[in-house]
């Protein structure tokens, strides 16, 4: 079957081909997605990563990055791992006793069920 | 049995006619940890009594699809164990994909006590597991099982993440994804990170900028060198021989500039994948 993840809109199928179940987690926030976060006031990082992200925005102002070179800001935000809210984590938490059923880490924000024929979003060249 | 029967049986003969001698609340144990679906084992065995009759033991369990344990007891009679196996009777599993531990424990609840391994190791529909057997084999010994795992496919603007899943371990061999960058300038430097669930362990850089409107195909394998091959839009990273990693960890695309618009897709990977249990 395959789904949709309503907290990363990531797309799945929740069975292999080779007959063994995915477990999809969510992908921390990217770059874009945490700058974007950070600009609506979503996201306040902790005191150490915002002085980074401060030392960056000031390295970049003062050396404006050539055409080639990626800013400081953007370097640093990449290091960062921000977890998404409602984030979904469907693998299994090891049971403590000997044949207790494993429930999912985390439902988070759930999944859509897509059509059996979608597929994944194919990359098309945007210009 | 009473123990009088057996010491009688004993002084009747040479030698007792195996190692493995079954009290009347003995029993066997099979536990099994599987992530293919449909898999069926079978257990049989057979059990010399002390009126000289041979009883045969068989018995089924649908282990779970999870990677965790499944239990289940097969009552045998008081006796002499002289030998069995445990086989897949359903589906058809690769190695790697459904170990097994036999035992012998006593009394038949979820608390029966274990007393004895008698075999462990992972059965496929040709691979019977038998025993007793005299080393049994842990279950990171072998080749693993070859997996190749289509991802998921991020939503625009979202990066990559794969996890091994609970009682896994993997090696990963190769790691591919397609990146189609949107028309906003920028140049996006790609990396693969690897990290424990949380913390970042190893950082594998392309060390190429990918400018706007492009899409280029990244490949990290074990052994690879870094190479960009221009006109056929292929990236190649390495990553680390025999690398290993846990439960939980996480293989993960960090992409510097990327754009709200950006489009990671066609993740495809190849792991050696064992059981660890959970």
């Amino acid at each position: 079957m395959r789904v949709k993840c309503n907290a990363c809109g990531g797309v799945y199928d929740d069975v292999l081909p080779d007959g063994l179940q995915y477990f999809h987690r969510c992908p921390p926030l990217s770059v874009a997605e945490l700058k974007q976060a950070i600009s609506d006031g979503r996201l306040q990082l902790p005191p150490a990563h915002q002085a980074l992200v401060d030392a960056a925005t000031s390295y970049d102002a003062a050396n404006p990055p050539k055409p080639d070179q990626a800013p400081r800001l953007e370097q640093v935000l990449a290091t960062f791992v921000v977890e998404r809210k409602g984030a979904r984590n469907e693998n299994v938490v090891a049971p403590t006793a000997r044949d207790q059923p494993a429930a999912i880490a985390a439902e988070g924000a759930g999944v859509t069920t897509l059509d059996a024929s979608a597929t994944p979003a194919v990359p098309v060249l945007r210009g | 049995m009473p123990a009088s029967d057996a010491t009688t049986l004993l002084q009747t003969r040479f030698a007792a006619p195996a190692l493995q001698y079954l009290r009347a609340d003995d029993n066997l144990r099979v536990t099994t940890y599987n992530a293919l679906a449909s898999v069926i084992v079978t257990v049989r065995a057979r059990v010399l009594t002390a009126d000289g009759t041979i009883e045969d033991v068989n018995d089924t369990q649908t282990p779970n699809t999870d990677r965790t344990a499944k239990t289940s007891i097969t009552r045998t009679s008081a006796g002499w164990l002289l030998g069995g196996q445990v086989f897949v009777s359903s589906a058809a599993p690769l190695i790697g994909q459904t170990y097994v531990v036999v035992e012998i424990v006593r009394g038949e609840s979820t608390a029966a006590i274990a007393l004895q391994v008698l075999a462990s190791g992972y059965v496929t529909s040709k691979q019977p597991l038998p025993f007793p057997m005299p080393m049994p084999e842990s279950s990171l010994d072998g080749p693993g099982a070859l997996r190749s795992i289509a991802g998921t496919t991020p939503a625009a603007g979202a990066e990559i993440s794969e996890t091994v899943p609970t009682g896994a371990r993997w090696e990963l061999l190769a790691f591919a994804a397609l990146l189609t960058t949107a028309v906003a300038a920028a140049n996006r430097i790609v990396q693969l990170t690897l990290d424990d669930g949380a913390a970042v362990y190893g950082r594998f850089s392309n060390q190429q900028n990918q400018a706007a409107s492009l899409a280029w195909n990244y490949s990290w394998g074990e052994g690879l060198p870094l190479l960009n091959s221009g006109g056929l839009l292929v990236v190649h990273g390495t990553l680390p021989v025999n690398n290993g990693l846990g439960s939980g960890h996480r293989i993960r695309t960090s992409t510097t500039a990327i754009q709200a618009a950006d489009q990671w897709s066609a993740v495809q990977y190849l792991v050696r994948e064992f059981l660890e249990g959970a």
